[in-house]
């Protein structure tokens, strides 16, 4: 069972893949031009100099025929080099993957815990203060992070004074935007297990009420969560964007920026590829967080 | 829901009253007013090419709101047409809930770019971009809406009846997934206000220059110590769009439970 059920999460994730640097691949050939021709165009070099560097990188080669190279590549693992600096595209994706990853993985850890504090303290607090933090939750998550970053921004020109390239910046955006959203999530399924009818007989029993919460109502709560973060995590990857641009940190999101407005097909190609694998990833540890809270979960995975 | 009502509608009326309310153009730009704080003549000041911040605010507006709500109108539309075909046909049902599956997996941003590039550099590129983005999310939580409703004890009873697919959509589903359809279109017209200022922030908007809520807190925020003003009107601006759109949306869903 198990294992068929990994087969079909392999499987799965190879046709995302394709997919989508099928998408890639097609979509940035169907746009005139690139960044190899115009850099060598601008410089001024002669006709028979691009003509040499575009048969170098195999883009004089039929359409189908690059596409396949392309698939084979990425099978042994090389991505090709960048058409703009000629660097291996592995290279550049390896610092901008640890960097997002240290980004996005620290503010999701901050964000958990405090999201996690924030119900407690909101499960115990009188409803005013309830609704006064859900709706400043549903706010801060749905605002921009470039609008939360840009008085993060201000406010450090003025007052803070951290420097600039600190990390502390952008993880702090990210962390106020992703404890708006877990804390959302936990809140609402909080709201719902808090009526149900295992949680009222716990109570009944006279156990103190952080036990019930603790014990009945926070692990079900986290599975909801933990499968509304899978998605969204991955999500993060590509829309840091903006925070990674904002505060000129080298990210993953602000490479296939680049990559695409360029027309630099195989570093796009790379950078889509990488995060399609890094989210799929999250999407099937949240999965599998959830099923080892819930072993009830088990044949849903 | 009279406050954030009243937001939203004050926001509009104000951008399409923008040539009434506001005697400069968003584009002039004079060299001999350059970064005034707020005045009598310039009520939100102006920018570092001595553009009226007001006027700029408000045609910005005017375009940002259109495009995210017509964005948002194709998004909600085309949700509720595909997921009614594949409740009724269940060949449709395949292949939306494939394709809805795929798309899912794929982060949001890269899907609007890529569909942003390809549709072209005009706003009907955007409108097309941000709005076929969201449906992929919306049909799969109306499935799951619907399915909740088909698998009541009373629709069962009713489909032992002999009620027809067509009859229980009609009935039952539309009125049990209505309040989901009115609050998830408010959360999609929040979030596409929010991405449409994200990609003038970034610069990826097709009409590069042309007033913009992002566009114009992301040239402020160069002079944001000496001109506040440019970075505060439209931060507030793309808040209280936000902030009303959501709002009225919770609501909305809270008056059907």
């Amino acid at each position: 069972m198990i294992q068929r059920r990994l087969l079909y999460e392999a499987l799965q994730l190879f046709i995302t893949t394709w997919l989508a640097v099928t998408i890639v691949f097609l979509l940035l050939r169907a746009m005139p031009g690139n960044i190899l021709v115009a850099q060598l165009e601008e410089s001024g070099a002669s006709a028979e100099t691009i003509a040499a560097a575009v048969q170098q990188f195999g883009l004089d080669k039929a359409l189908h025929i690059q596409y396949a190279d392309s698939l084979l590549n990425m099978i042994r693992g090389t991505f090709g080099r960048s058409l703009s600096s000629g660097i291996p595209v592995g290279m550049l994706l390896q610092q901008r993957v640890v960097n997002s990853l240290i980004m996005v993985g620290s503010a999701f850890m901050l964000s958990s815990i405090t999201a996690g504090l924030v119900a407690w303290l909101a499960h115990q607090s009188a409803p005013i203060y309830q609704r006064l933090i859900d709706a400043a939750c549903a706010v801060i998550f749905s605002l921009p992070a470039f609008w939360i970053g840009t008085l993060i921004l201000m406010l450090n020109l003025s007052t803070l004074r951290v420097p600039q390239s600190s990390l502390l910046l952008p993880v702090t955006v990210l962390w106020l935007q992703m404890t708006g959203l877990i804390l959302t999530t936990l809140r609402q399924s909080l709201t719902i297990l808090s009526g149900e009818a295992h949680v009222a007989f716990a109570r009944s029993k006279g156990l103190p009420e952080h036990y019930v919460f603790r014990r009945h109502i926070l692990p079900m709560a986290a599975i909801m969560a933990a499968s509304v973060m899978g998605n969204h995590l991955a999500v993060l990857m590509g829309s840091t964007v903006s925070v990674e641009v904002l505060f000129g940190q080298p990210g993953l999101g602000s490479l296939l920026l680049k990559a695409v407005l360029e027309r630099d097909y195989f570093t796009a190609q790379g950078a889509v590829v990488v995060i399609v694998l890094l989210a799929s990833l999250f999407s099937f540890t949240a999965r599998v967080i959830t099923v080892w809270i819930d072993p009830r979960l088990r044949h849903s995975l | 829901m009279r406050l954030p009502a009243a937001v939203l509608i004050l926001m509009v009326l104000a951008c399409l009253a923008a040539p009434v309310i506001s005697p400069y153009s968003p584009d002039e730009t004079r060299p001999e007013a350059v970064s005034q704080p707020p005045s009598s003549t310039h009520w939100l000041g102006t920018d570092y090419l001595g553009r009226d911040v007001l006027a700029r605010l408000l045609y910005g507006g005017q375009r940002t709101l259109f495009v995210a709500g017509a964005a948002t109108l194709l998004a909600a539309l085309s949700s509720v047409i595909l997921v009614t075909a594949s409740l009724v046909v269940p060949f449709v049902a395949g292949i939306v809930y494939i394709v809805a599956r795929a798309v899912l997996a794929f982060p949001m941003f890269i899907f609007v770019l890529l569909l942003l590039l390809v549709a072209g550099r005009h706003d009907v590129g955007i409108i097309l971009a941000l709005g076929l983005g969201q449906v992929a999310g919306f049909v799969t939580l109306l499935r799951v809406q619907a399915g909740i409703t088909l698998s009541r004890d009373y629709v069962t009873a009713s489909a032992a009846l002999g009620a027809t697919r067509q009859h229980l959509v009609h009935t039952h589903i539309r009125r049990d997934t209505w309040p989901t359809v009115m609050w998830y279109t408010s959360v999609i017209f929040a979030y596409t206000i929010g991405s449409m200022a994200t990609l003038g922030f970034l610069g990826i908007d097709p009409q590069p220059g042309r007033a913009e809520w992002g566009a114009m807190l992301a040239e402020a925020r160069y002079t944001a110590v000496v001109a506040p003003w440019g970075v505060l009107a439209p931060a507030s601006a793309i808040a209280g769009a936000i902030w009303s759109v959501q709002r009225i949306g919770v609501l909305i869903h809270r008056q059907h439970l």
